[in-house]
């Protein structure tokens, strides 16, 4: 767990002649959840994957992430479609906390033959499930929520949200979403993204 | 019996009948034999243990030179994957192996090595190319979000490439098996009727064009394409027993 702040300073990033991240100043507090709102196409999932080590910023600086562990639920499941549900959240544990799989699934309602199929045999819905254990099972100091909750049926959705909740106490989080309503049932810290340069929070 | 079964059944069957009629129209033994003197031929082939030990002689070198070249193909596709100073290195020489022509080589192995050996080097030089070129193709087809998604978790190495990395290759490596088995059995045998390799089967078809006899030719000829199939069919059932993805793993 970390109690170090992560920043971005100046950071800007640009794909061909698009420029997504234009001079963006932005700090995280540590163990706060921070939600990343606004409209499509205007870099939150830049700054996802910024923070995660995937895209290498153009200019500006990162602060505050050297030596972090993280973990994350991307837009689309990312999981190994062989295997079965419990194999993808094995496949990121350690090998002594290899056991506690199914009890992390079962969290999110996951149980019985829904655990041993292939995941491509799964449901949208199951498969997201499956993402989001993954991702909290791992005791990373910083988790990235790229949308989560998409995909999940009215009846999962509460479960989850619940489970993802008291899994974020005390971690610092980055959530993207257009829903209010996750923001307020995460207690999300919102930051309002748009274009243009030099947006600083 | 499923419908394809019987077109399947079918066809073979009115392509022994052109055989056959071919056979009669041409009426001569030593320049086409007829499907039920070379099925004579195979039923006395068979029983023999002269027959078995030549087919072991071939088999057990073109497997050989077949297995050398997936494991040298893949370990240079692997290189050259991971390092663009390998792939530059490696592919003018696997450019060359592509295109030069099989002869070329066996005249060359000839030179340096006996005959024994010949059909080994020879099937593992036509067939590398082919492993070299699947295997880095199924690597640089590998599921990019997956390996970040492997990144970001820091899953282990050896994890990762049974999870992520094999099962993304098996289907390029079935490919390749599938047309590289069927190369192996054509070029090795080819080196063996060049150099009268003793004991093999290029021997016999050496033989069989020195007695001008078709029906040894087309006995022997049958021998290898249902040896090729085998081989072909095992290789593929072994690479469907490793987890992953079934696709292009034909069973």
């Amino acid at each position: 767990m970390t109690t170090r702040p992560i920043t971005l300073h100046a950071v800007s990033k640009r794909f061909g002649s698009q420029v997504v991240l234009d001079g963006l100043g932005l700090v995280f507090a540590p163990a706060t959840v921070t939600a990343l709102v606004g409209p499509n196409g205007v870099g939150k999932t830049t700054v996802a994957r910024v923070l995660l080590g995937l895209e290498r910023p153009d200019a500006g600086r990162l602060e505050g992430l050297v030596g972090l562990t993280k973990a994350a639920v991307f837009q689309e499941d990312r999981l190994c479609s062989h295997l079965d549900a419990v194999a993808n959240v094995r496949l990121v544990l350690d090998r002594e906390r290899r056991d506690e799989a199914t009890a992390e699934l079962a969290r999110v309602g996951l149980a019985g033959g829904d655990l041993i199929k292939p995941v491509s045999e799964l449901s949208g819905g199951q498969r997201r499930r499956v993402a989001i254990a993954r991702a909290l099972v791992v005791r990373a100091d910083l988790v990235i929520l790229d949308e989560p909750f998409t995909g999940l049926d009215a009846e999962a959705k509460p479960l989850v949200m619940e489970y993802v909740r008291e899994r974020l106490e005390g971690r610092t989080a980055v959530l993207i979403t257009h829903d209010p309503s996750e923001v307020e049932f995460l207690g999300a810290r919102v930051v309002r993204l748009r274009k243009g340069p030099g947006l600083v929070v | 019996m499923t419908r394809a079964v019987t077109r399947r059944i079918g066809a073979a069957v009115f392509w022994l009948a052109v055989w056959q009629v071919a056979a009669f129209v041409v009426h001569r033994d030593f320049l086409l034999a007829s499907p039920f003197q070379v099925a004579h031929t195979l039923g006395t082939l068979l029983p023999t243990g002269d027959f078995w030990v030549t087919v072991g002689w071939s088999l057990g070198r073109i497997a050989l030179g077949f297995t050398g070249a997936a494991v040298i193909g893949s370990v240079l596709a692997v290189t050259s994957a991971a390092w663009p100073v390998a792939k530059a290195l490696w592919e003018p020489a696997i450019a060359a192996i592509r295109s030069a022509p099989v002869v070329s080589f066996i005249i060359l192995l000839l030179l340096w090595t006996d005959s024994s050996r010949l059909s080994i080097f020879t099937s593992l030089l036509m067939v590398l190319p082919v492993m070299y070129a699947n295997v880095f193709q199924g690597i640089q087809h590998r599921d990019r979000a997956l390996l970040e998604a492997a990144s970001v978790f820091r899953v282990p190495f050896r994890r990762r490439i049974v999870a992520i990395d094999i099962p993304a290759i098996v289907p390029f490596l079935a490919a390749g098996c599938r047309v590289g088995v069927g190369l192996a059995w054509k070029s090795g045998v080819a080196a063996e009727v060049i150099g009268v390799a003793d004991g093999s089967i290029g021997e016999r078809l050496y033989e069989a064009k020195v007695f001008l006899s078709s029906t040894d030719l087309f006995a022997w000829t049958i021998v290898i394409v249902v040896l090729s199939v085998a081989c072909e069919r095992l290789v593929l059932r072994a690479l469907r027993a490793v987890p992953g993805p079934r696709v292009g793993v034909a069973s």
